[in-house]
């Protein structure tokens, strides 16, 4: 019988609800924009720490890189010189080790304007270092002189509104540059044009002769851990040699410690939160009051506490149910859409932050719930008989 | 305390006894006392009104009548029971199954139809919401109130808004019924014909009503008038019939 008399009460309460649609809607919107401000902000915040170890991630083959011990970030390299290629090889554990280029370059654009670019050069005989996804060409056809491959949202910035399409050239630091190929890589932290060229190729494009390795990329053996080898390189070599998942936290740790991101993003999200609970406590304390003399009289005509408690309870949970759920659609929606432009290209929402909103929602929505509680409990029957 | 000697008022079964009732508002210094030693009787199948200026004490004897508020001295029976000895969700289904309520402003639930707001006692006591509300429709039937069951309390006049809250008064059958100054939003027909409603439910059934009230044109539905000034019942009339009984301050 308790569970009847409840999902009746119940009713009533999404009655009385539904009755103030401009209140009703004013709560949901309420915890609905906290939800897509919590996710949006979020769902960017990671999108941009993540582009701190883009790199990395388009290199799966490698599994350890070996740098100079002063390197902190992906963008803060001390070069390594090339003798140091032959001795991570000779480390017990290390299948194979290749050498990798990383610096910036100067690109015109179809429009005859100079943009910065990251050329990356990767291993002449393997090309391991080269994203593993050809939109267009293949790897054979960056053999060829000149030839470089071009990330496809970067390909849109040079040659703008124009349809991706091999044989475009480029001046590159003022060479000559052979589109050959374009590939799908990961949106950079610090560039969102990045090309792709052999080791040999990319230190003609710089001018700097020999010594200027940035990295060297490591495959261990299978039987051993990759950790294991990263001691062992490190032991043995005096360099720096950190996992692909060390060095990818190392990069993006770089960010937070040394970049205002996570205070700007941090504040977006505490007023997100702030402004919510201070809407919709407000907004829900309003509805209560206003409900207040209809509690007074379901109390006086014998309805128990715990179902108006029950009640209020089904009202909250219903407001911020619907509110997270718009919330949610929309930061979903903007991550949809947005994400089609390469501006955006990387940035998604990961269902931890949609939990961690709904965890937020959920406080809002009971911080609410408890103020307007307490006038429910503790208003007095007895005023139903006053005008 | 006023006892009738007379054998009809023998016969009849005391509903409400109030015995020796103080209430005391604020604290301290600021304290007031409303309500000076209220002793009052209130029988089975008789209207009794609680009639006096405005701050004399009506409202807050009907409270504490009704369970709504608790004095600060003496006892109240309800049918035998005192409720001041009951533990709060005793009371609170005591309430609910013997005391029916009307009031002058309706308090009326603007977002349920009229079926659904006399149904609310039933869905308080456990009956399922259809079933209830099926009950609140016969009960509106009842009261000529049929056809508008459907509608919401902003589509009704405040005569059938009345009707609705005698509806809702009535549906779970209660001995008592309290009613806060009924005609007070009413015009004069509407209200001769509520008060009409209620002395018929009160005489038919074994039930006592309780009206709270200013409006001297409906004093002829009073079965017993009881004058309320300063916090103290100053006389006890009884209108209808030559048994009236008076009684003057002095004998408080």
């Amino acid at each position: 019988m308790c569970l009847q008399v409840q999902a009746a009460m119940n009713r009533i309460a999404l009655k009385m609800l539904f009755h103030d649609l401009a209140k009703y809607f004013g709560l949901v919107i309420g915890v609905a924009f906290s939800t897509l401000l919590i996710n949006q902000q979020m769902g960017i915040f990671l999108g941009l720490l993540s582009r701190g170890g883009a790199l990395i991630d388009d290199v799966p083959e490698a599994n350890v890189w070996v740098m100079d011990p002063g390197v902190k970030n992906l963008d803060t390299i001390f070069p390594l010189r090339d003798i140091e290629l032959g001795r991570v090889r000779g480390v017990p554990g290390v299948k194979w080790a290749v050498p990798y280029f990383k610096s910036v370059a100067t690109v015109r654009t179809a429009t005859g304007e100079l943009e910065s670019a990251l050329l990356v050069g990767a291993d002449d005989n393997s090309l391991i270092g080269i994203p593993l996804e050809f939109v267009l060409g293949s790897p054979e056809d960056l053999r060829r002189p000149d030839a470089v491959a071009v990330g496809k949202d970067g390909y849109g910035k040079v040659w703008l509104g124009e349809e991706i399409a091999l044989g475009k050239t480029v001046e590159l630091n003022d060479r000559r540059a052979y589109v050959a190929a374009i590939v799908k890589d990961s949106p950079k932290f610090t560039s969102s044009i990045t090309f792709y060229t052999r080791y040999s190729q990319a230190l003609a494009y710089t001018n700097n002769g020999r010594n200027q390795m940035s990295f060297v990329l490591v495959g261990s053996e299978p039987e051993k851990k990759p950790e294991e080898v990263a001691r062992a390189i490190e032991a043995q070599t005096g360099l720096m040699a950190l996992t692909s998942d060390a060095f990818r936290a190392k990069a993006v740790q770089y960010i937070i410690d040394n970049t205002g991101i996570p205070v700007s993003f941090g504040t977006v999200i505490a007023l997100g939160v702030i402004v919510g609970v201070c809407v919709v406590g407000l907004m829900f304390n309003l509805f209560v009051l206003e409900n207040l003399r209809h509690f007074a009289v379901l109390k006086a005509i014998g309805i128990k506490n715990s179902r108006l408690v029950g009640m209020v309870f089904v009202q909250a949970c219903v407001v911020g149910f619907v509110g997270y759920g718009v919330g949610l659609g929309a930061a979903a929606a903007f991550f949809e859409f947005a994400g089609r432009d390469p501006n955006f290209a990387g940035f998604f929402l990961p269902w931890k932050i949609g939990l961690a909103s709904g965890t937020v929602a959920a406080s809002i929505i009971a911080i609410a719930a408890m103020v307007a509680l307490r006038r429910v409990l503790f208003v007095e029957p007895a005023i139903v008989f006053r005008g | 305390m006023v006892s009738l000697n007379n054998s009809i008022q023998q016969e009849k079964k005391v509903a409400v006894a109030c015995r020796g009732i103080i209430r005391d508002f604020g604290a301290g210094q600021a304290v007031t006392r409303v309500l000076h030693g209220i002793d009052l009787e209130v029988f089975v199948g008789e209207i009794t009104f609680l009639v006096g200026p405005s701050g004399c004490g009506k409202t807050t004897l009907i409270s504490i009548i009704a369970g709504l508020l608790n004095p600060t001295s003496g006892s109240i029976h309800l049918f035998g029971e005192e409720i001041g000895a009951m533990r709060s969700s005793r009371l609170v289904d005591f309430r609910s199954k013997n005391i029916g309520f009307i009031f002058q402003q309706f308090n009326l639930l603007p977002s349920l139809t009229a079926a659904e707001n006399a149904a609310v006692p039933l869905i308080g006591q456990g009956v399922s919401f259809r079933k209830a509300v099926a009950e609140a429709v016969a009960t509106l039937e009842q009261l000529e109130m049929g056809k508008h069951a459907k509608k919401y309390p902003n589509q009704l006049s405040g005569g059938q808004q009345q009707r609705v809250a005698v509806a809702r008064s009535l549906v779970h059958h209660p001995r008592l019924i309290i009613c806060d100054e009924p005609t007070a939003s009413l015009d004069a027909t509407t209200g001769q014909a509520v008060m009409e409603m209620l002395k018929k439910l009160a005489s038919s059934i074994d039930r006592a009503i309780i009206v709270v009230t200013h409006d001297n044109r409906i004093f002829s539905f009073a079965d017993r008038i009881a004058h309320i000034a300063d916090g103290k019942i100053r006389e006890i009339e009884r209108p209808s019939n030559s048994d009236s009984l008076r009684i003057t301050p002095t004998e408080f």
